[in-house]
């Protein structure tokens, strides 16, 4: 390698050189299936839903693959990787390599979904969005490198950021919302997105250079300012009565708070604005409803992610020495994890319903959601209706915290092949389940119901079968207090749920049968007897 | 290679047949060792040894793949509680939670151990210099191993485990640590095992001494016996050598032109016959210090000598 940004840039491609294969095999095997099939109509109207969700996932990795960012054990961050601070090159090209590669591939692999798939098909998709692309690879680079300290912070700004860019990048579609010409949109952005994207370099070049020369993170005036708002909270200073409280404070710190944080700063930020602007339509009332109450479930999934991970602030999913060492069994430290779970579960449900009991009678326009509650009341009577809204957001919390605590069993095992294939594997599931019931909706037919409800009903039945006989597997070698313990919780979660199923279910035997075979499904139990087995063979490593 | 053993009473941990592959690599081979009881066990070796490989199937983070661990007589991979209830453990990198204070460190250290010992970690940590709401991040390289060593020592361990504890430190914090050697020595029945990199340190502590050569245990023993083993000559020939002299079974031959320098294991009686048959005299011999053994064994190790056809010791 003759020069040092060649030398950069192979690194870069030595990192991430698998999910551009990935990509670039994605897109070959659309290019193939968009050039091949002779009915392009067809094409279309079955798959290209499909290929705009693969477009947008390959986007998603090649933002992965350009994050650029490193742990830094020592200072406790994850930034612009500390080690290139010693090379022999000025800090505008250690900012400018990740950056201009990244800008390029963007824009490749937008430019090759439009010639190489959708062309073939006869879409044309505008470059417009490209140059959000561009501008949004460089945006958000520079965010990664300049908030390298501040680790929920970043969360927050970074979906900020995303949710402003894609309005922006929208803005051309609804540019008689502005009263404006879309041509005079287009050009007012083709000179904003150059622009930001140059100010984001400079940023990120100012904000390296900063970590460079030793500033930056943990010397700022705001890092202080919170720094000391930190120290001036209450914080225990009592000793712990065991060794499981000890480590249920040890979880909470890391990893405990971040779901109520991340969703009541999601609240105070979207909900609350939207909600305002909003105030006077009711359309939009059932909108947010549906949305903020899905929101701790979304969250939970993604959050739960990282939270089933041994740490969840670590890349490494193997178990460090520092709590590898300490003399408590596995099973009581993944009941901790599961406990600092739902905890946070509560909170976070407790912060979304203080936002609804403001919102709604406050200055939300209740027309339709009145008029639906109504309807309800006249179908079930309103000591039903309590129990059955109670039972409702116990359903809520029980899907928030199975996805906190869902994948352990993967998180805790220390394989990363397993813990992201996995990962993978749910995603491709996802894609199908959505795409099977796209098409069974699409070729639905009533005279089928008969069958619809037999293949129902077997594939329930099926999944009540074999998530009984792993639970017997998994928690075979679980000691039986334990077992015991948390098989009444299952019950009574599980128990909730049929009886809610009882109470909303109008009385059709075959619905109600199947909504029951369904409410069987989750409250997990199979899964969470594999995480203390897991864990051990992450501490014992073979 | 194998060693004797004390009885398995005496033993705090006993390794037999130990052996561990990583991929293609052999990190452990057919290791065997046994740490008495009450004795300070110091294990030397070279960077990619086994030794921090060693330490973790001592403490169960590792499962033996062929061979046992016993520590306190059981499984540490079966028991981890049990056993890791009685350990203090210093690790080779700092790894402890940088967003924890240092009294946050001591609160949550202590509720694992029901035998911590409150004033005397407070006398430590007052010792050390440590202020209880820093945050371990803040603190220098020194300060976190002496947190560390701190959270170690402070439940009184019946077994101190330090992997590398002084690597990369400064004398005074070298000093803090191998006084925590000898304090937990004083404690009656207390055991210290310790991997180092610093011979001087392991001579200074230690009663026994083993070490590892690519995976390999190529010498264990009490340190008194095995430096009464060792012995270094001086050879003086009649002429220049051109290369160095062969001598099967010598540790090492260095030297240049007419004086050699040969280090033995164990037999010094021979040696004469075998230098006057070389044409050579014995002109000096000493007692090898730690480090010239330690170097001499890692040599031999390498350089895979040829044994047969030639003058030979024992």
């Amino acid at each position: 390698m003759r020069s040092p940004g060649v030398a950069l840039a192979w690194e870069i491609w030595r990192q991430g050189r698998r999910w551009a294969w990935c990509v670039a095999g994605i897109i070959a095997v659309c290019s193939l299936v968009a050039v091949v099939i002779p009915d392009k109509q067809s094409v279309l109207e079955n798959l290209e839903g499909l290929f705009v969700f693969l477009m947008i996932w390959t986007m998603i990795l090649v933002f992965g693959v350009f994050h650029y960012a490193e742990f830094n054990p020592r200072k406790n961050w994850h930034g612009f990787p500390y080690r290139n601070f010693v090379l022999p090159v000025p800090t505008w090209m250690l900012v400018a390599v990740p950056m201009f590669l990244g800008l390029i591939s963007v824009e490749l692999v937008y430019v090759a979904w439009a010639k190489l798939v959708f062309s073939p098909l006869g879409r044309s998709i505008g470059f417009w969005p490209a140059a959000a692309l561009g501008s949004g690879i460089i945006c958000y680079q520079a965010l990664v490198w300049s908030l390298a300290g501040f680790r929920i912070a970043r969360m927050v700004v970074l979906v900020l950021a995303g949710i402003i860019f894609l309005q922006l990048t929208l803005m051309p579609f609804a540019a008689e919302l502005f009263n404006m010409e879309q041509a005079r949109v287009v050009t007012a952005l083709t000179v904003a997105f150059p622009g930001l994207a140059i100010v984001a370099f400079l940023g990120g070049w100012f904000s390296v250079e900063k970590q460079r020369r030793g500033g930056g993170r943990g010397r700022g005036w705001l890092k202080a300012r919170i720094g000391q708002f930190i120290d001036a909270m209450p914080r225990r200073r009592k000793g712990f009565g065991s060794s499981a409280e000890a480590q249920f404070w040890f979880e909470w710190r890391r990893a405990g708070l971040l779901l109520p944080i991340c969703v009541g700063a999601v609240l105070l930020m979207i909900f609350g604005p939207v909600s305002w602007f909003t105030r006077s339509d009711a359309d939009a009332t059932l909108w947010t409803l549906g949305w903020a109450l899905g929101l701790p479930i979304l969250l939970a999934v993604n959050i739960g992610k990282g939270f089933v991970k041994p740490d969840f602030w670590s890349g490494d999913i193997a178990l460090a020495p520092f709590v590898a060492v300490r003399p408590l069994a596995s099973g009581e430290w993944v009941v901790t994890k599961m406990k600092v779970a739902a905890l946070g579960v509560v909170i976070a449900w407790l912060l979304v319903l203080a936002f609804l009991s403001l919102w709604l009678p406050l200055w939300a326009n209740c027309t339709q959601l009145k008029e639906l509650w109504d309807t309800f009341i006249v179908l079930h009577n309103p000591l039903s209706a309590g129990v059955i809204l109670i039972l409702l957001v116990m359903l809520a919390m029980v899907l928030t915290w199975r996805g906190m605590v869902g994948g352990l069993w993967l998180g805790l095992s220390g394989n990363k092949k397993l813990y992201v294939g996995a990962a993978g594997t749910h995603a491709v599931v996802l894609i199908v389940v959505i795409l099977g019931i796209t098409f069974w909706l699409k070729h639905f037919q009533w005279r089928e119901l008969e069958r619809y409800v037999s293949w129902l009903g077997w594939g329930l039945t099926i999944a009540v079968m074999c998530k009984l006989w792993l639970a017997v597997f998994s928690w075979n070698k679980i000691s039986a207090g334990r077992v015991g313990r948390y098989a009444l919780i299952w019950a009574v979660g599980t128990g909730g749920l049929v009886a809610l199923v009882m109470l909303v279910c109008p009385n059709v035997f075959w619905l109600k049968h199947l909504l029951i075979l369904a409410a069987l499904l989750p409250v997990p139990l199979a899964r969470l007897g594999l995480a203390p087995l897991a864990l051990a063979k992450n501490r014992h490593r073979q | 290679m194998k060693f004797p053993s004390p009885s398995s009473a005496e033993a705090v941990v006993a390794i037999t047949e130990l052996s561990r592959r990583f991929g293609a690599k052999a990190a452990l081979n057919d290791v065997s060792l046994y740490v008495p009881r009450g004795s300070v066990f110091g294990l030397v070796g070279e960077n990619g040894a086994g030794k921090t490989t060693l330490i973790k199937h001592i403490l169960g983070l590792l499962q033996a793949e062929a061979g046992s661990v016993r520590v306190f007589g059981l499984d540490p991979v079966a028991d981890p509680v049990g056993v890791l209830g009685r350990i203090g453990y210093l690790s080779e990198q700092p790894d402890l939670p940088g967003w924890m204070r240092v009294d946050e460190l001591l609160r949550y250290t202590q509720a694992f151990y029901p035998k911590w010992d409150a004033a005397y970690a407070e006398k430590l940590r007052e010792q050390f210099g440590l202020p209880p709401a820093a945050r371990l991040k803040t603190l220098s390289k020194g300060q976190q191993a002496k947190a560390g060593l701190l959270a170690a020592q402070a439940h009184r361990p019946e077994l101190l485990l330090l992997d590398e504890p002084s690597s990369g430190l400064d004398p005074i914090v070298r000093r803090d640590i191998l006084e925590a050697v000898i304090r937990t020595v004083a404690d009656e029945g207390r055991t210290v095992f310790f991997s180092s990199h610093l011979l001087e340190e392991i001579e200074r502590v230690s009663d026994y001494v083993a070490m590892l050569h690519q995976g390999k245990l190529v010498l264990c023993g009490s340190l008194d016996e095995i430096k009464g083993q060792h012995r270094s000559f001086t050879l003086r020939f009649a002429t220049a050598q051109a290369s160095p002299p062969t001598i099967a079974g010598a540790l090492s031959i260095t030297g240049v032109g007419r004086e050699w320098a040969v280090m033995c294991n164990g037999a010094r009686n021979e040696l004469p016959d075998i230098t006057a048959r070389l044409g050579a005299e014995i002109v000096a011999e000493h007692a090898p210090s730690l480090n010239e053994i330690f170097v001499a064994h890692a040599g031999v190790a390498t350089s895979d000598q040829p044994a047969a056809k030639q003058p030979t010791l024992d």
